[in-house]
């Protein structure tokens, strides 16, 4: 009986953090799409953050969609892969969430460029890092129940 | 007995620290040269460096002028809360300007400003644009409101380029 609860309890870890994994792969690989399209508009993005030198503002607008990409792809389609993506997918939204609080904090008015690099799109706001922090549990938990 | 429990305990912390650094390393590694294929090859590719310093919003910031964004733009227009002034010269104002907007060139900068001042000092924003992101006349004129006293000013960064392919993608 106690073994069967145990079991249950495994089952249910595992597939929460599949679900959690799937959908932290969509977001990614969405997230990532535009900027991969659009570098130039995404490395304005990135410059209105006014938080980089401008010397890491193009070589990170060239990476990290690509970085966004990799990482939604192994976590949502390979499993041996999940915890080491859903470690850096953190790492991400820790800082993507600090550089919106910062200019939150900051009043600077804002497109987030988080899923889109048109400037109509996804303004800044306490929104984006509610949802952030929400993928932040979710990439936690991936993390944390794929290490075994 | 110490050896036999390093033993026992390596395949652990191989696999974690493999989990750790091994799988994490790799996955930058392989983002970076997608990166760099990607941009190499890509009729979109960008430079890898580029001077950002002459972008007017950063020296705006640097001295101390709100910059707005679009979304703010579109409010302070439907709300008519603010004064905005293209700060273009008169032959592009013409051509075409944010709705609402008013002409405030560089030429004959005294002249306009004795015909708005009923609009100036009343605390009201006053927000400057000019042709996008890369022209300083928005700036100077902002400066130069300052120096005529106007305190709540606001630059909008995108300008006239901005506005118009935003709202003609509308």
């Amino acid at each position: 009986m106690a073994v069967t609860a145990k079991g249950k309890v495994i089952q249910a870890g595992r597939r929460l953090q599949r679900s959690c994994a799937i959908v932290l792969g969509a977001v990614f690989i969405a997230a990532s799409i535009s900027k991969i399209l659009h570098p130039a508009a995404f490395a304005r993005a990135v410059f209105r953050y006014h938080l980089l030198p401008d010397l890491f503002i193009n070589p990170l607008a060239i990476y990290l969609p690509w970085l966004e990409l990799t990482c939604g792809v192994l976590i949502a389609f390979r499993s041996r892969w999940r915890p080491a993506a859903a470690l850096l997918i953190t790492g991400m939204l820790a800082v993507f969430t600090a550089a919106i609080a910062i200019n939150l904090v900051r009043g600077l008015d804002i497109s987030c460029g988080c899923f889109s690099v048109d400037p109509r799109h996804g303004r800044i706001g306490l929104l984006s890092i509610a949802r952030n922090l929400v993928l932040l549990l979710m990439s936690v938990t991936v993390y944390l129940t794929g290490r075994e | 007995m110490a050896s036999l429990s390093i033993f026992r305990w390596f395949p652990a912390v191989w696999f974690r620290s493999r989990a750790l650094i091994g799988h994490p390393s790799a996955i930058l590694t392989a983002a970076a040269l997608l990166a760099l294929i990607a941009n190499h090859l890509s009729p979109r590719g960008i430079p890898w460096l580029k001077d950002w310093s002459h972008y007017v919003e950063k020296q705006a910031l640097q001295e101390g002028i709100t910059v707005i964004g679009w979304h703010r733009m579109r409010e302070l227009l439907d709300r008519g809360t603010a004064v905005v002034f293209d700060a273009r010269a008169l032959p592009d104002y013409d051509r075409g300007h944010i709705p609402g907007a008013l002409p405030f060139p560089e030429e004959n900068r005294e002249r306009f400003l004795e015909q708005y001042s009923a609009l100036l000092h009343q605390g009201t924003l006053l927000v400057a644009y000019c042709s996008g992101d890369e022209c300083d006349d928005s700036l100077q004129l902002l400066r130069f409101l300052q120096s005529a006293g106007c305190t709540n000013l606001a630059l909008y960064a995108g300008g006239w380029e901005e506005w118009r392919s935003l709202q003609r993608e509308r």
